[in-house]
């Protein structure tokens, strides 16, 4: 991501344009995995589970504006790459890779080579596949525009002729049917 | 929280496509020492993810996890600052999009009415009347806000609110809930509304059509426009 593209943030922090901006970068480092070296030791790391993600990205936001707010983050360097680290260095706990106590370089973000597809992925999807055929057309419209296409409620409603409320209520309704179906094959018996 | 509280704020937070921050951070606290619902936590999402055929929404869906406040609070307000070619840059953009939204159609969702702010609890009986100071709340004080229109009110219309004080503004993350002439009605303790400490405030609200409700921590500087309105009056937080 280059300079153009940073947040510079200024006294007045807005918090929601600053997870826009940084959000998917850190999401994407996290979950394909950095390399790092820790007691001379060169490794590789990536967040699997989605809680984790979630949490750890929450977590490094919230230290980052702590850092803003304590005036020890200087606001003409670029954001992105202090919350990534931050991103990191959370991860890297959490995960039970390196102690507070370990001084942790980033060396190189990049995939796992020998990164193997995912089972339980692969199985989410053939399910999903599935589900998606025995739904409504107009069920499937609304998820693949909201879900899939990343559109707002509104402009898929304006598409397909619906006030925001029904595309929302059919999203609820979908979702919960999908909850329903995985959970008949299977899906959460080992939770 | 039981299992079956997370269980079920687990399914809500999926079923709902998000949780209110406050709920959210509770749930995620349990979670953190439950790794059989962080299973369970990661198995939803990634029905979700299948759905949205790619990880693609995940960070959608974490930004979007702060729509109704963000992650830490205060904020911090104003201050003087250097100007920017950046921030010309930005005025004339902000400028040059006012005048394509005056210029276009205007939306479905009509203009909204007049609308009233009818503040109930506290301490001393209270109606908006400077003459007899702030409403006082202690954190057990029963709160209670009333967003009335002058006229019936049809289409979407949410409110936020936040108190002002000291350069810090703390949001209100607890939702309104509406009626179907288009009021708004805001209330619990006031100890569990507001996330600030005792002392004197502004409270900030702005009532309006979503696409127009300016996001938390800049209702302070929120002008009223045609699709929203800005009501403002103080009341003071007591320690107890």
């Amino acid at each position: 991501m280059g300079d153009a593209e940073e947040i510079r943030p200024s006294s007045e922090i807005d918090v929601a344009a600053l997870y826009r901006e940084h959000i998917d970068g850190v999401v994407r480092l996290l979950r394909s995995g950095f390399q790092y070296r820790v007691r001379g030791e060169l490794r590789f790391a990536r967040v699997q589970s989605t809680f984790d993600l979630e949490d750890v990205c929450h977590e490094a936001f919230k230290a980052f504006l702590d850092q803003c707010q304590k005036g020890n983050f200087d606001r003409d360097r670029p954001a992105g790459p202090y919350i990534r680290r931050i991103a990191v260095n959370i991860a890297l706990r959490r995960i039970g890779k390196a102690s507070r106590e370990d001084l942790v370089e980033v060396v190189e973000t990049q995939s796992d080579p020998v990164e193997q597809p995912d089972p339980e992925v692969e199985e989410a999807r053939r399910l999903v596949s599935e589900f998606k055929a025995g739904l409504p057309e107009l069920d499937q419209r609304i998820i693949e525009g909201c879900m899939v296409d990343g559109l707002s409620q509104s402009k898929v409603g304006r598409q397909l002729g619906l006030s925001r409320d029904q595309v929302y209520r059919s999203l609820q309704k979908s979702r919960a049917a999908a909850r329903a179906f995985f959970a008949k094959r299977g899906w959460f018996d080992d939770t | 929280m039981t299992r079956d509280e997370a269980i079920a704020l687990i399914e809500k937070h999926f079923a709902e496509g998000g949780l209110p921050p406050k709920e959210r951070e509770t749930l995620f606290d349990h979670i953190r020492s439950h790794p059989d619902l962080k299973r369970l936590y990661d198995r939803h999402a990634q029905i979700e993810l299948a759905l949205a055929e790619g990880d693609h929404v995940l960070a959608q869906r974490i930004a979007s996890s702060i729509a109704a406040g963000p992650a830490t609070a205060p904020v911090e307000l104003d201050r003087p600052r250097r100007l920017r070619r950046r921030a010309f840059t930005a005025v004339a953009l902000a400028a040059a999009a006012v005048l394509l939204l005056v210029l276009l159609p205007p939306p479905k969702d009509g203009p909204l009415p007049a609308y009233d702010l009818e503040m109930t609890g506290g301490r001393d009986p209270f109606r908006s009347d400077p003459a007899e100071g702030p409403a006082r709340f202690g954190p057990k004080t029963r709160f209670s806000a009333l967003l009335r229109p002058s006229t019936k009110v049809g289409g979407d219309v949410d409110a936020r609110a936040a108190l002002v004080a000291g350069g810090r503004l703390y949001p209100v993350t607890t939702g309104w809930r509406r009626s179907a002439t288009g009021a708004l009605k805001l209330e619990g303790a006031a100890g569990e509304l507001f996330d600030a400490p005792p002392g004197s405030y502004e409270l900030v609200v702005v009532v309006g059509r979503p696409f127009a409700l300016p996001p938390p921590e800049a209702l302070h500087r929120t002008e009223p426009g045609p699709s929203r309105r800005v009501l403002r009056t103080s009341i003071e937080l007591l320690a107890r």
